[in-house]
């Protein structure tokens, strides 16, 4: 696996997305895979850097960070799967443990909360939580065919 | 009738630009929003909350948005999160 480790700013947002859509891209992913993971991608790191430091005992919110380590695997018969994961000393928080929202209800009464993370559950095949030695770590995995394959560097 | 014109990207970044647009136009007294998304190819959700917030101000109002030339890979974001019937768009497609 690949990383690159953050501080906890949504303005490193652009810098860990450009990685990942960088790497998927060598990697043969097709423009709408990779979109649907990037989307993905943005929302978990921007509850990350939204609610993990700062209101929790032990580390600060200028001092929290955010790893991402990301990477392929190979499937059968050609195809690939992604495997993007958030690593993070925050708050224990399982983001997928939250009901999905209620779709039928109006837009007046529909909660504003909760719909990037239903995003990311729609968008990818697997989306995954665990707290391991005092880090949150959040995995979400997508599948693709690849396309037009080049040599990676 | 006023138009506006999304970025490419609807993003962390670009959203708060977006918000603060369409809050100015309705602040205004706008009630007809014409949305082009034709340069569109990404939406997070946080740029859904900002059309979903103007549009909650216009049902309330009596105004309409549409938002037109929208493509299908961002038709089909709207459709998995439930918006597509909420809000009035026009596609491409």
């Amino acid at each position: 696996m690949k990383k690159i480790t953050v501080a906890a700013f949504i303005d490193r947002l652009q810098q860990v997305l450009a990685q990942i859509a960088g790497f998927l891209e060598q990697e043969g992913c097709p423009e709408n895979e990779r979109r649907l993971i990037e989307i993905s991608a943005e929302e978990l790191f921007t509850n990350i850097v939204s609610y993990a430091y700062g209101k929790y005992p032990g580390i600060s919110r200028e001092n929290g960070q955010v790893q991402v380590e990301y990477g392929v695997n190979l499937l059968p018969e050609g195809e690939k799967q992604a495997d993007i994961c958030f690593i993070d000393q925050g708050k224990p928080f399982n983001p997928f443990a939250r009901e999905d929202p209620d779709l039928t209800l109006s837009l007046e009464e529909r909660p504003v909360g909760g719909l990037g993370i239903y995003m990311v559950k729609q968008f990818m095949d697997q989306a995954e939580y665990r707290y391991e030695k005092g880090f949150n770590v959040t995995t979400i995995s997508k599948r693709f065919r690849p396309e037009g394959e080049r040599k990676s560097g | 009738m006023t138009e506006i014109k999304t970025e490419k990207k609807i993003d962390a970044a670009t959203a708060p630009k977006l918000d603060a647009r369409l809050k100015e136009l309705l602040a205004g007294g706008e009630n007809a929003l014409v949305v082009d998304m034709e340069d569109t190819t990404y939406i997070s959700s946080v740029g859904l909350r900002a059309f979903v917030s103007a549009q909650k101000k216009l049902n309330k109002s009596g105004g309409t948005m549409v938002l037109t030339h929208v493509k299908p890979c961002i038709l089909e974001i709207f459709e998995v999160t439930g918006f597509a019937g909420v809000l009035t768009i026009e596609s491409d497609d």
